[in-house]
């Protein structure tokens, strides 16, 4: 398609394979959980029997709101964040903002998890860190986000790590896109009966055609998130505000207004949800107050995109008065191009603008990406298989990686499974994970080929996925009749797909064993 | 030049040059930038075009036949945005020395 | 809504469908004889299967557009992996043949 000079193309090639082969196997990590990490809400739902359809925003809170703040020191009272956690209920975080040792921003305060009666089930003193990170009933889906964005390495290194891999990534997609001279001739063409090299090239090119223009916006996006909070605004902050993080955050994503420090008691919360629900059509998923109990107290409510934008919505409130304001953009004081393309930038990523119809399209083209770094592996390897026989290793550690993750993570929501009603999900379902991938390294090193251990541990990771659903069952999960009543189907959903992928799975094992 | 040291230099304004231009072309970008109706353009788009600006240099650095443009070019915008920077620094320092008594 | 936007993506992918079995390279590859489209035909059906994408940007439909432009691009490979196995071919030869 585009025709490079020789030695160009050559370059290319190089850049591609070597970026390839070099992260590869992290990037492979990274896209696989990020593919289940478009369900991380569903999953959450599902492991956890979640039967609960109604918003904790549509339930009253404002007097358990304000009985909490009067028991939260007023030094907390600089913003107090709200948002659902476990199973509908409300999580209320009074926090302040301050600079830890290190230089970085962080939020400290108190965390108080409200029931669906109203009263304080959990209370918890702490930063962002510990409020927003994983607890007994979402360990499951927190373990998923978490190894995509930042392979479990603490902050900010993990971020960075993601933030190459993401780098990685679009120099593949740019490379793969420059080398291939008949992109739109080849792009139905998939030889079986051909030589192993031509076969995974076919593979490989087909589906990273298809797929390209997601890459490159995936790429583009996950590296922006990783990048932006790490490097980016302490640089443009130190370039821009003199190294003020502070002036430069309250610049970004303050509101207007001039501030009033007189104590006055904050307005009626439930009519500003009510009236945002009214507005917005749907129901927060997200609610921040700025100055608790000041008269500049100000209340902004976000909510998913109404139908056919992909921009979240936000509106502003008066804290004391409970009026209405304006809808606000996500970013900046008023609309404008740099707040659009930052506010575009997360559904563009997690494809969770339109539900669960762009999530499955997410989800699909987060598979079509496994399956092209795969692929791309094992060409890479194909491609050296008559010059260096040494390779074996490298090809059973792509095998342990490629197919072995898979597995790992169905063995983390095995465990999950069992040890949440113990209350101990948080370290099993880690621990689950671990056990699985040190059990598929000693396989990868006893098995005495490496395409029986490819078919050993698919068909191990079939096995796995069908006995999901009845653990999840036995461990006090609610059965179908009991979801599909309360209105949450996708538990049912959810169990479904795993029959269908666990048993697809061995059924596709037993064909590739079967004498040809 | 030898095809080696030619090969090198390549190398290092594909590598570590590209970060290193990246980076203070995002800063110095948000010195230049309009600041559009918010105000915050020239802070946003310099973080979110970064990764694009990164991977134009290693192309560039990768692809154009000729490796004194890519030195030019690459030097031009490093020379550019760090001045940029280092000029507004200088202009900050006075008027912290004049704040204190 | 998600109705309409499911079936601009069947459309779309339907004429995919048909771009791949007339695909002239897939064609020599799999050792089917003659059908390959021209390439009239074949710019016609390209243009055709992007009018729906058109239409959701012509009436400003970010959303709709996305998962129109992710769902043909899910369908294309689809399309390629089922025709790979050889069975449309296979019915396709036997006609050629009588």
């Amino acid at each position: 398609m585009i025709h490079l000079a020789k030695n160009q193309t050559k370059l290319m090639i190089a850049v591609h394979g070597w970026s390839g082969i070099l992260l590869g196997l992290l990037l492979y990590a990274v896209v696989i959980t990020g593919m289940a990490a478009v369900f991380a809400d569903e999953i959450g739902a599902w492991s956890a029997g979640h039967v609960e359809t109604r918003s904790a925003f549509e339930r009253p809170f404002g007097t358990a709101l304000r009985a909490l703040g009067e028991r939260t020191s007023p030094k907390y009272h600089d913003g107090v964040d709200l948002f659902e956690v476990g199973d509908h209920d409300l999580g209320v975080f009074f926090h302040r903002h301050e600079t830890d040792a290190g230089g970085t921003l962080i939020s400290r305060g108190m965390f108080y998890e409200l029931g669906k009666d109203g009263r304080v089930i959990h209370t918890q003193a702490g930063t962002n860190e510990d409020v927003y990170g994983a607890r007994n009933d979402n360990a499951l889906s927190s373990f998923l986000v978490d190894t995509h964005v930042r392979l479990h390495v603490p902050n900010p290194w993990g971020l960075l790590l993601t933030g190459i891999l993401g780098l990685g990534m679009l120099v593949a997609a740019i490379s793969g896109l420059l080398i291939h001279r008949h992109l739109f001739k080849d792009i139905f063409t998939l030889r079986r009966k051909a030589k192993p090299v031509l076969l995974n090239r076919d593979r490989h090119s087909v589906a990273g055609t298809w797929s390209l223009p997601f890459a490159f916006i995936l790429a583009f996006t996950g590296s922006f998130f990783s990048f932006y909070g790490t490097v980016g605004m302490p640089i443009v902050a130190m370039a821009a505000f003199g190294g003020d993080m502070q002036a430069m955050t309250e610049e970004v994503f303050g509101n207007p207004g001039k501030p009033d420090p007189r104590p006055t008691a904050i307005g009626n919360i439930d009519r500003i949800t009510s009236d945002a629900i009214r507005r917005a059509g749907t129901p927060p998923t997200f609610v921040t107050i700025e100055h608790f109990g000041r008269v500049d107290a100000k209340v902004t409510t976000y909510h998913a995109p109404p139908g056919g934008d992909i921009a979240p919505v936000s509106l502003l409130y008066n804290g004391a008065t409970a009026r209405f304001e304006q809808t606000k953009p996500l970013i900046g004081k008023a609309p404008s191009a740099g707040g659009t393309l930052v506010a575009i930038m997360s559904p563009l990523h997690f494809g969770n603008f339109a539900g669960l119809l762009s999530k499955a399209i997410w989800f699909g083209l987060g598979f079509a990406m496994c399956y092209v770094t795969f692929t791309g592996l094992r060409l890479w390897l194909v491609r050296r298989e008559e010059a260096m026989r040494s390779l074996d290793w490298l090809d059973r550690t792509v095998t342990v990686v490629g197919l072995g993750l898979p597995f790992a993570l169905v063995c983390a929501a095995a465990a999950f499974l069992i040890a949440m009603p113990l209350g101990t999900a948080v370290t099993c379902t880690t621990g689950g994970f671990l056990i699985a991938s040190a059990a598929v390294i000693v396989a990868g090193v006893v098995w005495p080929t490496a395409a029986g251990l490819g078919h050993a541990v698919q068909r191990a990771t079939g096995i796995a996925m069908l006995l999901l659903p009845p653990l999840r069952l036995l461990t006090g999960g609610p059965g179908w009749a009991a979801a599909i009543m309360a209105e949450q189907p996708i538990i049912v959903a959810l169990d479904i797909a795993l029959l269908v992928a666990g048993g697809a799975m061995i059924w596709r094992g037993r064909r590739l064993q079967a004498p040809r | 030049m030898s095809g080696t040291a030619h090969k090198w230099m390549r190398i290092a304004f594909a590598g570590p040059g590209a970060v290193i231009v990246a980076v203070v072309v995002m800063a110095g970008m948000s010195l230049w930038l309009p600041r559009g109706a918010a105000g915050i353009d020239n802070l946003v788009l310099p973080l979110v075009l970064v990764p694009l600006i990164w991977a134009g240099l290693f192309f560039h650095a990768c692809l154009d036949a000729k490796l004194w443009r890519v030195a030019v070019v690459a030097t031009g915008l490093l020379l550019v945005h760090g001045g940029l920077v280092a000029q507004r620094f200088l202009e900050r320092k006075p008027v912290v020395a004049e704040a204190r008594p | 809504m998600s109705l309409l936007i499911i079936a601009t993506v069947a459309l779309s992918g339907g004429l995919l469908l048909l771009l791949a079995l007339g695909d002239p390279k897939r064609r020599r590859t799999a050792a089917v004889k003659s059908g390959a489209q021209g390439t009239a035909v074949r710019r016609l059906l390209v243009g055709a299967s992007l009018l729906p994408g058109a239409a959701w940007i012509a009436s400003g439909d970010a959303a709709a557009f996305l998962i129109w432009f992710g769902g043909c691009a899910m369908a294309g490979w689809l399309v390629t992996l089922v025709l790979a196995r050889g069975w449309l071919d296979a019915r396709q030869g036997a006609k050629d043949a009588s």
